[in-house]
């Protein structure tokens, strides 16, 4: 079962989907956050895989593994170019 | 009423006392981008201001999802629409002209809407000195209810099984909003009591209440947009978050004499909060003290907002707004500061990137900061914007002048050896 948005109903926002937003800004919105904070591309596709982490899951489960995966080792690769001697990398 | 002036709003406005300004003023800063709702500063207040009897449903901090989540129930929905309503009937737009800004007197443009105060006003005749509501004890009953978790089978009248099913849940975007009492300037609940039993102490902002004076009659409660003043039954008095005055005041035996984060601040494991006192100029607004990380971070980097500046009150709360939830809502819920805070955010320069080393840091209040040069260590374009990073010190002085952190932009990273990999 899943219920659509009610908008005459807005104080009910339970178990429903609210419009708005754009996945794949919010993708890669929180791919950066964790490569910033210097996570590898690893240990970040564990958060989109794990069922236990619903927002990253949720974008895992509506754009696909591939996806997800591709997108995340794209913005590492950018990432990880950036850096110069003396800095630490994400791997 | 008097008119004061509320540099969020960048205007004078309508409340019912003179205005009149602490020293120091109480203030902190979270970081939402970095919280993952783990309620460990929910249960540090719980477990040291209201685990008695009658406090039950009392959490002066709490972590609500946004937007699916509040606590109580529905309270800024149900605030944002009486705000709504007032507009409708004053036939006024709540709107913000950003097209005149001063980085003192008003920051974010100005707000040319109705505050809670000045919505009240428009009542004929005016019933209370805010517009606002009391939650029902429903509301109050389940904080983080149908939250992050699926909300359960729907069942219907007759039904004796229930179909198997997918669990409804939350799709597509969300975010933690963190929330303690932020001991405003022109605080309503400070407002509304008829019996003046709350008040602001000139020490340090902190708003509390008298409980010999208070009667119980929850004008505070009603008046709270944020809803952090309740009700105790067992009393028969109203409560509510008490800033950990003690730490503030140096008088925790930890550390006697050195003002210290209040519990929820200090106890985040995802270092998402830092707390402070900003000095305060007699007008209201904050004196310049350029090297306090909560003056650098709310007034000059202006990465951090407060949060729905637009009911009035001046709150002392800053957020950093979550980059990737829409527009739309956060410029609502932090006003239009949101588009460039993000921007600075998420390609930050280095002063902006060691400040936030010295977030949850250290259980010392940090009065000054200092940043020592280091070399270059990142240079790149990400997603078209030029983004670098200088792996310096950052240095943090408590109010005696000590330094108490001293912390690297490159954090190091320590491995547990696979023996003890999933040992705690």
């Amino acid at each position: 079962m899943s219920k659509e948005f009610e908008p005459d109903d807005p104080m009910e926002l339970v178990g429903v989907e609210l419009p708005g937003g754009d996945i794949d800004q919010a993708l890669d919105d929180l791919v950066l956050e964790y490569l910033s904070i210097g996570w590898s591309p690893t240990e970040i596709m564990f958060l989109f895989r794990s069922p236990h982490y619903q927002a990253t899951h949720n974008i895992y489960r509506q754009k696909g593994h591939g996806y997800v995966k591709e997108r995340i080792e794209n913005l590492a690769g950018e990432w990880n170019r950036g850096w110069i001697a003396g800095g630490m990398s994400n791997a | 009423m008097p008119n004061v002036y509320n540099w969020q709003l960048g205007r004078e406005m309508s409340y019912p006392y003179e205005a009149a300004f602490p020293d120091w003023q109480w203030a902190f800063v979270f970081n939402i981008n970095r919280c993952i709702a783990c309620q460990t500063c929910t249960y540090a207040c719980k477990s040291t201001w209201t685990f008695s009897k009658g406090q039950e449903y009392m959490w002066w901090n709490n972590v609500e999802t946004k937007p699916y989540g509040e606590y109580p129930r529905f309270w800024d929905a149900k605030i944002l629409a009486l705000l709504h309503d007032a507009h409708q009937q004053a036939g006024e737009e709540a709107r913000w002209d950003t097209f005149h800004k001063d980085d003192k007197a008003k920051p974010y443009g100005t707000y040319e809407g109705l505050t809670i105060f000045e919505a009240a006003e428009r009542q004929a005749p005016q019933k209370e000195v805010a517009i606002g509501y009391e939650p029902t004890d429903d509301e109050w009953a389940a904080p983080n209810l149908y939250e992050d978790t699926a909300a359960g089978a729907i069942s219907h009248a007759g039904d004796t099984t229930l179909e198997p099913t997918a669990l409804p849940e939350h799709k597509t975007w969300f975010f933690y909003l963190q929330r303690v009492c932020n001991h405003c300037n022109f605080a309503a609940c400070v407002a509304a009591c008829p019996r003046q039993a709350i008040y602001k102490r000139k020490e340090d902002g902190i708003v509390l209440l008298d409980q010999e004076r208070c009667r119980g009659y929850r004008k505070c409660v009603m008046a709270c947009p944020y809803k952090k003043a309740m009700y105790r039954p067992t009393t028969r008095v109203s409560e509510k978050c008490v800033g950990c005055y003690p730490r503030i005041e140096g008088k925790d035996p930890m550390q006697p004499g050195i003002p210290l984060e209040t519990r929820c601040m200090s106890a985040c494991p995802g270092k998402i909060r830092i707390q402070g006192l900003v000095k305060m100029d007699p007008d209201g607004n904050w004196a310049e003290d350029r090297q306090n990380p909560i003056y650098y971070l709310v007034k000059v980097a202006k990465v951090a907002l407060p949060l729905y500046p637009q009911f009035g009150l001046a709150p002392n709360g800053y957020y950093i707004p979550p980059r990737w939830a829409p527009r739309p809502y956060l410029r609502q819920m932090f006003g239009p500061g949101v588009d460039e805070a993000i921007e600075r955010y998420v390609a930050p320069d280095r002063e902006l990137l060691a400040v936030q080393q010295l977030f949850r840091a250290t259980q010392q209040i940090i009065f000054k900061y200092e940043v020592l040069p280091g070399p270059k260590v990142f240079e790149a374009t990400i997603r078209g914007r030029p983004w670098e990073m200088f792996d310096d010190t950052v240095i943090g002085f408590n109010k005696n002048g000590q330094e108490v952190v001293r912390g690297k932009v490159q954090e190091p990273q320590h491995v547990r050896p696979d023996k003890h990999y999933n040992s705690i």
